[in-house]
């Protein structure tokens, strides 16, 4: 009798264990769609502060979450920089060395900006989540996600996300390398409207260790546009 | 040597100033930087302070979405030549160079680009010894650690390039004429020839470039990327950057050269691939015909030889703020006679630690290994972008080990050094 009770509470939970496992990574696309555009073509502009108050800009072309291009456009020693990302692919040209290098998602792009912080930013397509649970952040009732990467080609090996309940807004993630070692941590704050939906324009990223280490970045002047299939293409980095 | 360049001043101030007055609707930049080097030798007798200037102002124009011009004009003064002249030489001085930089007219679409004037033209995967960097010549009065892609002197090309993507697949194809082809300027001969030659006075006579279209110069590369990799095979045939040298006359006290560059062709391929967060590079070029000087019965002849040089490097991830190059190169002529001014055989191994530092600032350290004929060099440098238009520089920079090797033959150039570079 125990058996056949424990037979059918297992049938019971399964659909709920894998209701649960779906609803993860549907959070996980939903506020994905709170921190950019998502997957449609456009343009926005990244403004990065560190602790000292020093200002990088930059400009991204966002085709698609497997093509982007990011150009530097302040200050001006690193004016003409670009970085392009097909697929798990990352190059960068220096208007110096006048050609365009390989590198890896992982290379810091400025402060405690890694390259994959802007140029792919969409959790859903590189990390496989789980719920780890529900808590109070502040007021607000969030999920606390654990997302592992898909595969080591990513930027981080895992990311312990926090989830608004309400409407999916992230509200703060700590990165980890692949080897298990906490990296940095991240709030996302300043939601705007931009293109009919609440988003955040604003991300802070902290050191884990050492604290007084602070980017921030701030998204602005969101653009839907079309780019051609060139644009991303290595070589053309040069023009 | 100034007032032979004031016409270049002028025609650079005139285009760009009609530029400004016929079309205000054109989108303009301008931008450039001056640089500035003092080091002072720590191993030179007989010179104590090396100095190098730059700058570089560079105009563009663009008249639409599709076609764009830039023009540049840069400036150059150097002690090195004269620093590390050991012999008593007519051309021992300091050289001052203002001259054209990039100045060429691009017109794109979606798929192709089509460029015409001086430009410089950079193949290859690897950086620092970049042996696929075949197609400008290069300003080699430096020492080995300077900035590669201020070295390069533009060249008068047609160049045509057109993208492709076929699935995964991305790439491009490109073609290069040049109707005028230009020499590197080197460091003085008697660095690299040894003792050789008994005179106490050298004098080169340089070979002057050719006029327009009294030689070709003709190349292409395709490149794809597709996986992961980045592939490129690529050939050219040109006039030889480097030269060859001729007896011209010989005398108990004098002795005169003049340069001469033989047609060579390069053929090659490039490569690049990620590894988990570890970036692997290699360039391979085969340069056939290439002329090498000998000695023999003291008469300086030359031969012709195939030259093949490869490289492989390896970036690693950064590891508590530390990450580090590290490359391999080797470089070996199909035949060499005996008393030829250059080893069959000539290997580098090369490591590089960058520690990153508060504020963007950097600290790195170079050693090279020459291991045939073991010479050694060791840099290091620290970085400190000053603020968002300034870079301040300071290190040292030291060449030692056998005095046959070619890196302890520019021990006299060992130096400690400060630099500043302002961009605007």
């Amino acid at each position: 009798m125990k058996t056949k009770f424990l037979f059918f509470t297992i049938v019971l939970l399964l659909p709920l264990t894998s209701f649960c496992e779906i609803g993860a990574n549907e959070i996980v696309k939903n506020a994905d769609l709170k921190r950019g555009l998502g997957n449609v073509s456009h343009s926005f502009n990244v403004a990065v502060t560190d602790q000292d108050n020093k200002k990088e800009m930059f400009h991204v072309s966002f085709k698609d979450v497997n093509n982007s291009l990011t150009e530097q456009t302040e200050p001006e020693r690193a004016r003409g920089r670009k970085l392009l990302m097909r697929d798990y692919d990352i190059w960068l040209f220096t208007p110096n060395i006048k050609k365009a290098l390989r590198i890896s998602l992982e290379q810091k792009l400025t402060g405690q900006v890694s390259n994959g912080d802007i140029a792919r930013t969409n959790y859903a397509e590189d990390y496989e989540a789980k719920i780890l649970g529900t808590e109070k952040s502040g007021n607000t009732d969030a999920y606390r996600l654990e997302l592992k990467a898909k595969n080591n080609k990513v930027t981080y090996g895992r990311i312990e996300y926090l989830v608004a309940k309400s409407d999916f807004s992230p509200i703060e993630a700590t990165f980890f390398a692949i080897s298990g070692k906490p990296l940095k941590k991240a709030s996302f704050l300043d939601f705007k409207p931009i293109q009919g939906m609440s988003r955040s324009t604003k991300m802070v990223i902290q050191d884990y260790l050492q604290k007084e280490k602070v980017s921030t970045m701030i998204f602005s002047n969101h653009k839907t546009e079309k780019f051609s299939e060139s644009l991303f293409n290595k070589d053309r980095l040069e023009f | 040597m100034i007032n032979k360049k004031i016409p270049l001043i002028l025609i650079f101030l005139t285009v760009t100033s009609m530029a400004d007055a016929i079309a205000e609707s054109w989108e303009h930049k301008t931008r450039g930087y001056l640089s500035t080097k003092l080091s002072p030798y720590t191993r030179n007798d007989s010179k104590s302070l090396g100095f190098l200037a730059r700058a570089q102002i560079e105009h563009s124009i663009s008249f639409a979405e599709s076609l764009d011009t830039v023009n540049q004009l840069r400036l150059q003064s150097n002690s090195i030549n004269d620093d590390l002249s050991v012999k008593s030489r007519s051309d021992e001085k300091d050289y001052f160079d203002l001259y054209l930089g990039e100045n060429y007219f691009r017109s794109k679409s979606d798929n192709w680009v089509f460029q015409v004037g001086y430009q410089e033209v950079v193949w290859g995967e690897a950086f620092g010894f970049n042996f696929a960097d075949i197609v400008n010549p290069k300003d080699q009065r430096q020492t080995l650690f300077s900035d590669a892609g201020e070295n390069r002197i533009p060249l008068m090309l047609i160049n045509g390039k057109t993208f492709f993507s076929i699935g995964d697949l991305t790439g491009s194809a490109q073609l290069l004429y040049s109707p005028e082809p230009r020499f590197s300027k080197n460091l003085p001969v008697e660095i690299f020839a040894g003792d050789r030659f008994p005179q106490e006075s050298l004098t080169v006579i340089k070979k002057k470039t050719p006029g327009f279209f009294k030689t070709h110069e003709l190349g292409g590369k395709i490149a794809s990327s597709y996986q992961g990799y980045d592939i490129a095979l690529f050939g050219f045939s040109y006039l030889d950057r480097d030269p060859y040298y001729l007896l011209s006359s010989a005398s108990l006290t004098n002795i005169t050269l003049r340069e001469e560059h033989n047609r060579v062709k390069s053929f090659g391929l490039s490569f690049a691939k990620t590894i988990y967060d570890f970036v692997l590079r290699s360039d391979a070029v085969i340069t056939q015909d290439k002329l090498i000087n000998y000695m023999e019965n003291s008469a300086l002849l030359s031969y012709s030889s195939d030259l093949f040089n490869a490289l492989i490097s390896l970036d690693t991830p950064s590891y508590f703020d530390y990450s580090g190059v590290f490359i391999f190169t080797t470089s070996t002529l199909k035949n060499v006679r005996a008393n030829s001014f250059r080893n069959k055989n000539q290997q580098y191994a090369i490591g590089k630690i960058t520690r990153s530092l508060k504020d963007d600032k950097s600290l790195e350290i170079s050693y090279i290994h020459e291991l045939e004929l073991s010479g050694q060099s060791i840099q290091t440098i620290l970085n400190w972008p000053f603020d968002g238009s300034t870079d301040l520089k300071f290190g040292g920079e030291f060449y030692f080990g056998n005095d046959q090797s070619n890196l302890a033959r520019l021990k006299n150039c060992s130096n400690v050094f400060f630099s500043v570079k302002r961009y605007f």
